[in-house]
């Protein structure tokens, strides 16, 4: 008996395949919507946890300033919660070689041991010789390597490349997706413009440091737990108190280990300072010596100078005396010669007188007058006498007196000859002596020749010996500025060795801090909120829908229903039969539906977030959970409305039941009392009014499926675009400045002047002005008041403080958002618009940064990106707040931006200077996360055009099959085909149009509450819907109806006016 | 030539393999201004006649000539236009928009005629003056059909088709809507074509047209036909 019910219902099954199909159609777009938008937030992080878990993402990155030694690795495994450690290697550099040439990426040292941080091979494979490396398989802001690049690592600044790497020419073999960085977005550096492009992965015995630089953690007991639970995160909280515990004990260790090494050479260093200063002294005594025997050696040649002066001065009168000697041997020689002549011619005189007496008066005349003439050396009076008489008596005297005469002559001649060969003796004596005197002084002038050439060399060499002395001089005041240099310099490294002790501190990471690590989860959280809101409609509508159609089967087939009671079926075997058609349409719909859900939506959802992250794989599984959940829904939805729309046809009797039900009455509508408008109507208008109200249930399910459609168009174009206006609204009309160079508040004021000059000369940067900028916890009265020192109650915000208050205004914009009232900052605050509605605060109310400091809030500004409290120095001094006020970054306007790069690497280089950020970066990130907003835009739209469809086209038809008989009759009354059609469209037409009004309303509140859902503190998404959303989801939702309508025809130009004869079912 | 002229027409269904001919040379006049019945026995073929005449479906072979025009020929639009002014239509069940009032089904027609006649003139002249903004199930049963025939007449047709009319009805009601045809035909100088299984009422009819076996059987012509009071069944 039951068989046979089972057959009918399998049979009506097949005779109303197009009922059967439109129910499993709603259910399986109900279900499959809800379950895809629903999985998609655990399917992407369920493919996350496992892409993490697979590649081993450390739950726990350790860095410090002085890394790390071996004992510090062996501490951390000591502590013994970690399963399995990698201490590794890590630097920042430039690459050369490639297309990424000039591009900054971090360099992590490979071992193929270490499971930890393991990248996902997209191409090529892992390194497996020492000079082969995997590199980041999208680098951002730059093009890719290749396989098969060679590539040069550098430093780009003034660390020494081999105390970093051993070797830096490598090949790529591999391209990979790192776990660390999951979204498009590599972190910063304090090297180049200070943003990494890329990574790559180079074997461990590459790197040349002395100390690891991190340490890697997988925790055991986090191991195969959710990384999106609280109860990780607990755990990783644990774990890092666990480090930070470690990291206070060890840390003094290496600190320790840094000092003594730092002291071995320093200490070195000044032995060898001292050394230096010891020669230095010695030298300076060696020199001092030199002058001193300089000093001798020239007194010693002004002495040589005087006695060669003294020497050529007694040679002179040597010269002299020779010159008189010669003088006086030649008058000798003259004398001798005089004599000798005189000895002659007075011989001659006595010869010639002898034999020639009578002339000897001539003669002697002659003599006496040659005498007198002659100048006779020795001839005195004496001998002119003799002569005279010898002369002059020859004949007057006798002969004796002659010859006594000749005797005294030749007595006299004897004389004199004896006188000439005494004067001979005496000149050859003289001659001698003048010889020898001539000698003498020829040798005393050779001698001086010689002093003076010896005073020469020596006036050489003590010039030499001074020059020799003067460089030494030099050499010892370059030795001394060495020695000062170095004495400063063992001063610095002390001073700096200190320094970087003192500083040293072990920074313990957890996941959150890789780039966009925890944007992944908000990201994944924004999803599932907006999953929370869409397809709920779709499960309402599809029960709505459902339920019609099964109101109209139960209708139709009353008769039936009828004669099976009338045969004595039980109404539950009757019920049953409506139930199983429900649930049979439901089930294979409900797994179909969610086959493609679970299958297509995350995969969308997942595509539209690749261009922000960088996971390589999505797992789509069958979740058994919502797939029971959703089907057991749909079941009972339909079976629910099934028996709902029996109810009546169960309680009449059969007789009722057999007789056909009478056509719904014709009833006047309300329209129709305000008789000024419905006589004013035309006849088609009224109707089409009469129609619509007749079937008010039916209007209303239209009108909620449109309106369903066309609010879901409206939110999700009003929030593609509330999300991509926040960037031009946030850097257009909020944030003016350019750039912000971010300052070190530890650098004193001239650094910062110098910065600023810095900023003047590069010539791109138009106008700055210096702001503080600090996080700051902010409450209102009441978390002020209950304020639990323990517990951060507030919300965290940006205080922002310019330094002159009347020139923010050409760097931000403060307006309001309704009205763009400007606003200028004086007393009090002003806060982000988002942050008052957080706090729930109104213009003159009260916020804290310290508990029990008011301050009031002077206005409330438009804002969407973060939250800002601005305040005037003044009204920061009344804050509160303890920390001294300094500016820590400048904002900037730039006349020339594309020239960013150059200006951010030029800037960097100042020590004052920790980062350089441009607004243009900012807005370009935030574009990519719309880019991808638009295909989930277009998945909705989708799924709202399959909503309008389905419901306008199930109730359409149930409208027209219910109004077979009276279409075929006007039919026969001679309507055209487009008139039939326009007839039943008009109905389709208004519905639509209040459907598509109530549509925009409902979509205008179910955007606002998607927003909410999705938004999160720090972010305030555009609340204004603008014109072109409300027309394009009218226009959209009006697209759909006409495409049904279209469709609608088809079947309308079917109907056979026979129907018309025939009697009533 | 006759206003209404049927000459061999054939109409035939394919029933998969099997051939059934609804009309197998029907053949028949009937002249303007005339009463004239078509009776015959249920499957005997009347319905198809009607249906061809009315403009509702074709034929497959032979001519109907309705005031000198071959229908027969006619394209999808033509037969609608044909139906739309040459035809009134009147049907077993009313067929009257349920949702509409008297005037208002009435209107429904001539809405889209060009020359018809004014609604509540006509609900007055069919007798139901007083009635006119009722809705149909606030109405009896020959109070519908009056408006039924109302809705037809509006448009003042070429041809007033009525189908069973009197087939829903009860006895008395149907005669004074037989009543109301042939007042209609008399007084209008309407040609009105009745269908009808009941053979009582063929006397009162100018011409009676027996169908059977889907071929005319007999026409016979009445030379005079008695007042529908007179008849009984």
């Amino acid at each position: 008996m039951k068989n046979k019910i089972v057959l009918n219902t399998l049979r009506s099954v097949s005779e109303t395949k197009s009922r059967f199909i439109a129910i499993m159609a709603i259910i399986a777009i109900g279900c499959g919507f809800f379950a895809g938008i629903k999985s998609a937030a655990p399917d992407l992080k369920l493919s996350a946890a496992q892409y993490y878990d697979e590649q081993g993402l450390a739950d726990i990155h350790i860095m410090s300033s002085l890394g790390f030694d071996g004992e510090d690795v062996d501490a951390v495994k000591d502590i013994g919660i970690a399963d399995d450690i990698y201490a590794g290697y890590s630097a920042d550099l430039f690459i050369s070689g490639g297309a990424a040439t000039g591009k900054i990426v971090k360099a992590y040292s490979y071992d193929p041991d270490s499971k930890i941080n393991m990248p996902y091979l997209t191409e090529g494979r892992f390194p497996e010789k020492s000079n082969e490396i995997i590199v980041d398989a999208r680098f951002i802001n730059s093009p890719n390597l290749n396989i098969g690049d060679t590539v040069t690592l550098v430093t780009g600044d003034d660390r020494e490349l081999s105390d970093i790497l051993r070797q830096n020419e490598f090949v790529v073999v591999g391209k990979a997706k790192s776990p660390v960085y999951v979204a498009h977005e590599r972190g910063n550096t304090s090297i180049g413009n200070g943003s990494i492009n890329g990574w790559v992965l180079i074997p461990e015995e590459n790197f040349a440091y002395e100390v690891y630089t991190d340490i890697y953690a997988e925790i055991s007991a986090l191991k195969g737990v959710d990384p999106f639970t609280d109860e990780y995160e607990k755990g990783v909280e644990e774990t890092v108190d666990i480090f930070e515990n470690l990291a206070a004990s060890q840390v003094n260790h290496r600190k320790n280990a840094v000092l003594d090494e730092a002291y071995e050479e320093i200490n070195d260093a000044k032995a060898e300072l001292e050394d230096g200063k010891k020669e230095l002294a010695d030298a300076e005594k060696k020199v001092a010596d030199g002058r001193q025997e300089i000093a001798d050696n020239e007194k010693k040649i002004e002495d040589g100078k005087k006695e060669i002066a003294d020497a050529e001065a007694e040679i002179a009168d040597a010269k002299e005396q020779l010159a008189d000697g010669e003088i006086e041997y030649n008058d000798g020689l003259r004398a001798k010669d005089n004599l000798n002549a005189v000895i002659e011619q007075l011989n001659g005189v006595i010869a010639e007188y002898e034999t020639n007496a009578a002339e000897s008066a001539d003669v002697v005349e002659k003599l006496a007058n040659e005498l007198d003439k002659g100048d006779f050396f020795g001839v005195d009076d004496t001998l002119k006498q003799l002569l005279t008489g010898y002369m002059m008596i020859p004949a007057v005297y006798d002969d004796g007196t002659k010859a006594m005469s000749k005797q005294g002559l030749e007595q006299y001649i004897d004389g004199l000859k004896k006188n000439v060969s005494e004067i001979s003796a005496e000149l050859e004596a003289a001659r001698t002596e003048l010889d020898k005197a001539k000698q003498e002084i020829a040798d005393g002038e050779a001698e001086i020749e010689k002093s003076k050439k010896e005073l020469a060399d020596g006036e050489k060499e003590i010039a030499d010996a001074k020059q020799e002395i003067a460089d030494g001089e030099a050499e010892i005041t370059d030795a001394k500025a060495d020695i000062a240099e170095a004495e400063k310099e063992i001063a610095d490294a002390e001073q700096e060795v200190h320094d970087r002790v003192d500083d040293a501190e072990w920074y313990v990471f957890d996941r959150s801090y890789n780039p966009y690590y925890s944007n992944f989860e908000e990201d994944c959280a924004r999803i599932d909120a907006i999953a929370a809101v869409f397809p709920i409609f779709f499960i309402l509508v599809a029960a709505l829908v459902c339920c019609t159609t099964m109101a109209r089967m139960v209708e139709e087939q009353r008769t039936q229903i009828g004669t099976l009671k009338a045969l004595g079926y039980s109404r539950f075997t009757i019920i049953s039969q409506y139930i199983l058609y429900a649930v049979a349409a439901s089930i294979p719909g409900g797994f179909i539906g969610l086959l493609i859900g679970f299958n297509t939506l995350p995969r969308v959802i997942f595509v539209c977030y690749q261009s922000l992250y960088t996971m390589p794989y999505i797992l789509v599984p069958f979740r058994w959970d919502y797939a029971v959940g959703c089907v057991l829904t749909a079941c009972l939805c339909t079976g629910v409305s099934a028996l709902y729309a029996s109810r009546q046809e169960l309680v009449s009797c059969p007789a009722q039941l057999m007789r056909p039900k009478p056509p719904k009455d014709g009833k006047r509508i309300l329209l129709e009392r305000i008789t000024f408008i419905w006589k004013r109507m035309k006849f088609t208008a009224k109707v089409t009014f009469r129609n619509l109200f007749r079937y008010k249930a039916r209007l209303l399910m239209t009108v909620i499926g449109i309106a369903g459609c066309t609010a879901l168009l409206l939110t999700a174009f009003g929030l593609k675009n509330s999300i991509s206006v926040i960037v031009d609204k946030q850097y257009g009309e909020v944030f003016l400045y350019d750039a912000i160079i971010a300052l070190d508040s530890k650098a004193d004021d001239a650094e910062y002047a110098a910065v600023s000059e810095e900023c003047d000369k590069t010539g791109v940067v138009s106008e700055k002005t210096f702001v503080m900028q600090q996080s700051v916890d902010v409450m209102n009265a009441e978390t002020a008041q209950n304020h639990d020192k323990d517990s951060s109650v507030g919300f965290e915000a940006y205080l922002l403080v310019p330094e002159d208050p009347d020139e923010l205004g050409r760097f931000i914009d403060l307006h309001e958002r309704v009205g763009k009232e400007k606003i200028t900052l004086t007393d009090g605050v002003v806060i982000a618009e988002k942050l008052a509605k957080l706090l729930d605060v109104k213009v003159g109310d009260d916020i804290y940064f310290v508990p029990d400091v008011p301050v009031k809030v002077s206005a409330i500004c438009e804002n969407y990106t973060f939250n800002y409290v601005y305040m005037t120095p003044e009204a920061y001094a009344k804050s509160g707040i303890e920390d001294e006020l300094r500016s820590n970054m400048i904002l900037a306007n730039m006349s020339d931006t594309s020239r960013n790069d150059e200006f951010s690497s030029d800037l960097i280089k100042n020590d004052a200077v920790l980062a350089v950020s441009y607004s243009s970066d900012g807005g370009s990130k935030f574009r990519d996360l719309v880019q991808s907003l638009s295909l989930i835009v277009i998945a909705v739209i989708a799924a709202a055009g399959a909503l309008a469809f389905v419901v306008l086209f199930n109730l359409s038809n149930i409208n027209i099959t219910e109004r077979t008989r009276e279409l075929a009759t006007i039919k026969v009354l001679g309507f055209y085909d487009g008139e039939v059609a326009a007839y039943v469209y008009r109905e389709n037409v208004v519905s639509t149009l209040l459907g598509t009004l109530a549509g925009l309303v409902l979509g205008i509140f179910l955007e606002k509450f998607v927003i909410k859902s999705a938004e999160i503190d720090a972010v305030m998404f555009s609340p204004d819907i603008p014109p072109y959303c409300f027309i394009v989801a009218a226009a959209m939702t009006m697209a759909f109806a006409l495409l049904v309508n279209i469709t609608l025809y088809f079947k309308l130009k079917k109907i056979d006016m026979a129907t018309s004869l025939k009697a009533i079912e | 030539m006759s206003y209404v002229e049927f000459k061999d027409v054939y109409k035939r269904y394919h029933m998969g393999e099997v051939v059934i001919s609804a009309s197998d040379g029907v053949s028949f006049e009937i002249e303007k201004g005339e009463f004239a019945v078509i009776v015959g026995a249920s499957g005997a073929g009347k319905t198809t006649v009607l249906n061809m005449l009315g403009g509702m479906d074709t034929c497959d072979e032979g001519q109907i000539l309705v005031d000198g025009q071959d229908i027969a020929k006619f394209s999808k639009r033509e037969m609608t236009k044909y139906r739309r002014h040459d035809v009134g239509f009147v049907f077993q069940f009313y067929n009257l928009v349920q949702n509409l009032t008297a005037k208002e089904n009435v209107e429904l027609a001539t809405e889209i005629c060009s020359d018809a006649m004014d609604a509540e003139e006509v609900l007055k002249q069919v007798g139901l003056g007083e009635r006119i903004n009722n809705f149909p199930a606030q109405l009896s049963g020959g109070e519908q059909q009056r408006v039924s025939i109302a809705r037809a007449l509006a448009k003042s047709p070429k041809l007033l088709l009525c189908d069973e009319p009197t087939g829903a009805l009860d006895y008395n009601t149907g005669k004074t809507i037989l009543k109301l045809l042939q007042d209609t035909c008399r007084e209008k100088g309407m040609t009105v074509v009745v269908i009808t299984h009941n053979q009582a009422i063929a006397p009162m009819a100018d011409r009676v047209i027996k169908i059977k076996n889907s071929k005319v059987s007999r026409v016979t012509l009445n030379s005079d036909p008695v007042p529908v009071e007179t008849i009984e069944w």
